[in-house]
């Protein structure tokens, strides 16, 4: 699994166009939202921290799910057919290809957090930033699995549509581009079950020095074993067609 | 039947404990489609076995069905006495698939190095490299390959496990002469170590020169099957060669008994069931100049059996 995981690592780093364009957007939308609001020094800091959180998991739920169109061309090389007949489980090569979308989502969390630091002058305490660099990446596990899942189910032409689409339908309904606060009343309902509304809720909350709540973190949960579970399955049929 | 027939000196009835491959009344179909139909075929351990049909034969649907990658409609399929699934999990199958490409930004010693490390008894990189014949290649990407070069990786990627059956899709199809020959040495220095070898071509000389066994298939059916030689005889073809007469060899195919014409080097051969019908026909019609009758070659019985033109094989 290992050997796996390393090749898999490999492939990842030898894309940098991939891993670039996973920065692109988010880092130019925080730093023109950012300047967008006014205010006093302090709710300019909470804009700032907000916003970075918002942007940082934006761009990593983007790079998570995107890693599932990498297996669409590995479906259409016959990859898939040829590690389904080595000793090598399926549930393993589920494990090893989520692993891998997390971490090109790593890139954008830093980037957008060094940014924060650096030009929006973002001040927490250490034990903050850990807290809420190390969130927002172990918070990408279900959506690098739905990309999987995307990835192995979807047909070649439709998988980058359906990826894109998703990617921003959850970016909006999740709060990540404007605060839910501002939605309507049946809008903001609909969010709080939305992933990335949790998602990026939990590391906001840290941010802030409150505790997460148990609600966010329970539907955050809940969709990674539902993504898991569709990703394991959505393997096991991709092995068994020819394209 | 002339699959019955065959049978005996290949596998006379008796059952190993444990047979490479046994598929017991497989049938597959796709939607209306019938891919394979009831196919019986046993592979005791250690044989090399070529699987010889034109495009379409069901010969890409039998691998995929022997390695798990399909499954059955009816009958049944076993790899060492267990399914396919089960031995693929224990490092006994290794296989070159059709239609695949080597996906890019890994060098191709990256590659067999991961390979290898999912078998329990994998063969060493430096023989790897050696019997593929890759040893000058190992750092390059494996997009960078020429198609030559990729039927050797993949090669190499189906033997890194030193699986027990070996299943090779029509694997010199993307090949030169020379690679061919290349290849097929490489194939049966593999299977003189006493693995099991099964491989699929349209190819016949490949099957006549490096099987020990022929199972001739076409439109999902089994039409013969034994060694080369048995399947050779199976057919009563025969060749009827003549110097091309003066006015072509165009009429030659309407000649009562002729099933194809090939023209070579100034010379027609006509291949047929009844070389006395034909010799007689070329006599009343005057062609009859420098005349050979030849038993049949493999190419000939092949183009029998399976009612194929000599257009039909590359």
């Amino acid at each position: 699994m290992l050997g796996y995981l390393s090749i898999e690592i490999r492939r990842l780093l030898r894309s940098p166009g991939y891993l670039m364009s996973s920065l692109a957007m988010p880092l130019v939308m925080y730093l023109v939202i950012t300047n967008v609001y006014g205010g006093s020094p302090a709710d300019r800091h909470d804009t700032a921290v907000y916003l970075m959180i918002s942007m940082a998991g934006f761009g990593a739920v983007g790079a998570a799910l995107t890693n599932g169109l990498s297996v669409v061309a590995d479906r259409s090389y016959g990859w898939l057919r040829q590690l389904l007949i080595t000793p090598l489980r399926p549930g393993k090569v589920v494990v090893v290809r989520g692993l891998t979308g997390m971490l090109a989502a790593l890139p954008a969390i830093l980037a957008v957090c060094v940014l924060g630091g650096l030009i929006n002058g973002v001040r927490l305490p250490l034990d903050h930033w850990f807290a809420v660099v190390g969130l927002l990446w172990l918070g990408t596990a279900p959506f690098a699995l739905l990309g999987l899942g995307i990835g192995y189910l979807v047909s070649t032409q439709a998988a980058q549509p359906v990826t894109m689409l998703l990617n921003l339908s959850m970016s909006i309904l999740g709060g990540l581009w404007m605060p839910a606060s501002v939605f309507p009343a049946t809008l903001r309902a609909v969010s709080q079950f939305v992933p990335t509304f949790g998602y990026a809720e939990i590391s906001r909350q840290i941010a802030f020095n409150a505790m997460p709540h148990g609600a966010d973190v329970a539907v955050l949960a809940a969709w990674f074993v539902v993504f898991a579970g569709l990703a394991t399955v959505a393997y096991r049929r991709a092995g068994r067609r020819t394209v | 039947m002339l699959n019955e027939a065959l049978r005996g000196p290949v596998d006379a009835g008796h059952r190993a404990a444990a047979d490479a491959v046994v598929f017991t009344g497989v049938s597959k179909s796709y939607g209306p489609v019938r891919a394979i139909q009831d196919l019986d075929l046993t592979i005791p351990c250690g044989q090399t076995v070529a699987l010889l049909g034109p495009n379409g034969a069901g010969k890409s649907t039998t691998i995929n069905l022997m390695l798990g990658l399909f499954t059955p409609d009816r009958g049944r399929i076993e790899l060492f006495g267990g399914t396919p699934a089960a031995a693929s999990t224990a490092g006994r199958v290794g296989a070159m698939l059709q239609e695949t490409r080597l996906v890019p930004r890994v060098t191709v010693g990256e590659l067999l190095d991961f390979v290898r490390g999912l078998y329990p008894r994998p063969m060493p990189t430096a023989d790897l490299l050696r019997v593929a014949n890759l040893r000058d290649l190992a750092g390059r990407r494996l997009e960078k390959l020429s198609g030559g070069q990729s039927q050797r990786v993949k090669f190499a990627v189906a033997i890194a496990g030193r699986p027990d059956l070996l299943v090779l899709d029509e694997p010199t199809a993307a090949m030169d002469v020379e690679s061919r020959h290349e290849f097929w040495a490489s194939m049966r220095r593999y299977s003189r170590e006493g693995h099991t070898v099964l491989f699929s071509t349209h190819y016949v000389e490949e099957a006549d020169e490096s099987a020990d066994r022929v199972v001739v298939i076409a439109d999902g059916r089994i039409l013969a099957d034994g060694t080369p030689a048995a399947v050779r005889r199976a057919s009563s073809a025969q060749t009827v060669a003549i110097a091309v007469p003066r006015d072509g060899a165009a009429g030659l195919t309407r000649l009562p008994g002729v099933t194809t014409v090939e023209v070579r080097a100034e010379r027609a051969y006509l291949t047929t069931t009844d070389p006395d019908a034909v010799v007689l026909a070329l006599v009343e019609r005057g062609l009859l100049r420098e005349v050979e009758v030849r038993g049949a070659r493999l190419e000939d019985a092949y183009l029998t059996l399976t009612g194929a033109t000599a257009e039909g094989i590359h």
